[in-house]
């Protein structure tokens, strides 16, 4: 039987587009440290550190070695992720492994990326089919807005709904003092005269690319009570993995093969039967508007083509029944390494009671998800109760 | 069956913050002057400068310059024409190591080079090419 494990602690630098004033050792120091005041911890007292990082972006391969004296690996036990978007959750999956395993007792998960430093998209086009893809359409920014037309024809959602999505997230990020893009006057129409990118994706409707860090530390069942007030336990963890070429996966958006069959098994393991009633929040990795409004679908938040009423009716607004993405989310900050362990900080942050002006008042339950490759998913969920 | 080979180049540029301790190792080199930082719990100097100890976990603020002179702690040989050389230099006071190039020497005389110092760039920038090379301090039994 694994053992039972929590989240203790967290730790973000700010982000931004361009942290000049520190390297990437710098960086992540800044998240470790912050993370291990946060459980009044010192280095010593980590078991094992585990660090994600997708290195084609900073052309700085293997940050484990180069980064070791920032990010506390020194003689430790320790192993790298680089899963696409889904490095942070990822990360955070491994050290829950870790703990509940019975081999390590407290584990540091940290993710960060400093996007300023490479380019970002033909890095992400490495990612495409070397034959096909790569030759005809890669990168982020294609792939979703392909994926958002087919989503717009499924499900009757209009480029206005994803907009309100947009606005959410840039709103609730100025409630977060670690947020990138905090527009406490953003509107609708901003998103929607906003540049177009490819269509229907504006500039506004996708998220930034951000410099940043994180670290969250997973401690076994006694720790965990000795050293945080209310620990956030992990109720279920679940990964999925799709085909990757989008051939192969028309309705990628529409459907998210890859979210419900991971969501619904994280359901089923932390006896969640509906969602909407039963999670207080949710930490999304929405990546895009029009990717927000089909996740509601997909996680079973909403019925199929209800994604856009969902979001009209402020449902997942910070103040609404299910609020999702009461940081900001993706739309706000993205450094992309981070940014999956940043929605596991964020759950965990909630749980804690410790989410400051974004907190969600009696949040006991609460959903985290990671999305990579635009092909596969994370879903991991938090409670105040042990499991 | 005939093999095909698709072929592409990707081109990616780069742009790295050097980042608090190597920013102010960096300025040194362009005037001629080697910054150390020493750590305050392990007592080691760092050359690179390091701004943060992660074997003793703790921020280093301590500060000295030192000279440009050491030893020559390896090497290796690169048979170019004219060879290449490239050492390991540990400079006096510093406990860890520079790589850098060796010039002024044949390779056949290494085994005698003790003591090495750098020989800097007129047009200096701020990189650690701004020492050249280092050569070997020539004493009796070189000569």
């Amino acid at each position: 039987m694994p053992r039972r494990v929590a989240i203790i602690a967290t730790g973000q630098t700010k982000h931004a587009a361009r942290r000049l004033d520190v390297n990437i050792r710098e960086l992540i120091t800044e998240a470790v440290t912050r993370a291990l005041q946060d459980a009044d911890l010192r280095m010593r007292d980590i078991d094992a550190v585990l660090l994600g990082n997708m290195e084609p972006f900073e052309g700085f391969l293997f940050p484990e070695l180069w980064a070791v004296e920032g990010w506390g690996g020194y003689m430790k036990p320790s192993v790298k992720f680089n899963t696409g978007g889904t490095v942070g959750t990822t990360t955070a999956i491994a050290a829950y492994y870790y703990v509940a395993s019975g081999i390590y007792d407290v584990v540091m998960a940290i993710g960060f990326e400093k996007q300023s430093e490479g380019h970002t998209q033909t890095a992400i086009t490495t990612v495409g089919d070397p034959v096909w893809e790569r030759s005809v359409m890669a990168g982020a920014i294609g792939n979703f807005a392909v994926m958002a037309t087919t989503y717009m024809h499924e499900s009757g959602v209009t480029e206005e709904q994803a907009a309100k999505a947009a606005v959410k997230a840039r709103r609730n990020a100025c409630l977060n003092e670690y947020a990138h893009l905090q527009m406490p006057d953003i509107t609708v129409e901003d998103v929607l005269k906003s540049e177009m990118l490819a269509y229907p994706v504006k500039r506004l409707d996708m998220c930034p690319q951000s410099d940043g860090a994180v670290a969250v530390i997973f401690a076994e069942e006694s720790k965990a009570q000795k050293l945080a007030p209310r620990p956030a336990w992990v109720r279920a963890v679940a990964t999925a993995h799709e085909q990757q070429y989008m051939g192969d996966s028309p309705k990628r958006l529409a459907e998210m093969r890859s979210l419900v069959a991971a969501s619904r098994r994280a359901y089923q393991a932390a006896g969640i039967t509906n969602p909407r009633k039963e999670l207080d929040v949710a930490e999304i990795y929405e990546v895009a508007s029009f990717a927000e409004l089909a996740m509601y679908e997909n996680l079973g938040f909403c019925d199929r083509g209800e994604g856009g009423k969902l979001i009209d009716a402020g449902v997942t607004a910070l103040t609404g029944e299910l609020p999702v993405n009461p940081s900001g989310g993706v739309m706000s900050t993205n450094p992309i390494g981070a940014t999956a362990l940043i929605r596991v900080a964020e759950a965990a942050l909630q749980i804690m009671g410790k989410a400051g002006g974004r907190q969600v008042e009696g949040a006991r339950t609460a959903l985290a998800t990671g999305y990579g490759g635009n092909a596969w998913t994370d879903v991991i969920i938090l409670s105040r109760e042990r499991p | 069956m005939d093999e095909w080979i698709v072929r592409q180049k990707i081109r990616i540029p780069f742009r790295y913050t050097a980042g608090r301790a190597i920013s102010r190792f960096l300025l040194g080199l362009a005037e001629r002057r080697i910054w150390a930082t020493r750590c305050e719990g392990c007592g080691r100097v760092y050359v690179p400068p390091l701004g943060f100890c992660g074997r003793c976990w703790r921020e280093i603020a301590e500060w000295l310059e030192l000279s440009d002179e050491g030893e020559l702690v390896s090497y290796t040989v690169r048979p170019a024409k004219p060879p290449e050389i490239f050492g390991l230099i540990r400079l006096d006071g510093a406990d860890s190591h520079l790589v850098h190039r060796l010039g002024e020497v044949e390779p056949t005389e290494l085994e005698r080079v003790v003591r090495v110092r750098a020989v800097w760039r007129e047009d200096r920038t701020g990189s650690i090419l701004d020492i050249a090379y280092f050569a070997p301090v020539r004493s009796k039994s070189l000569t």
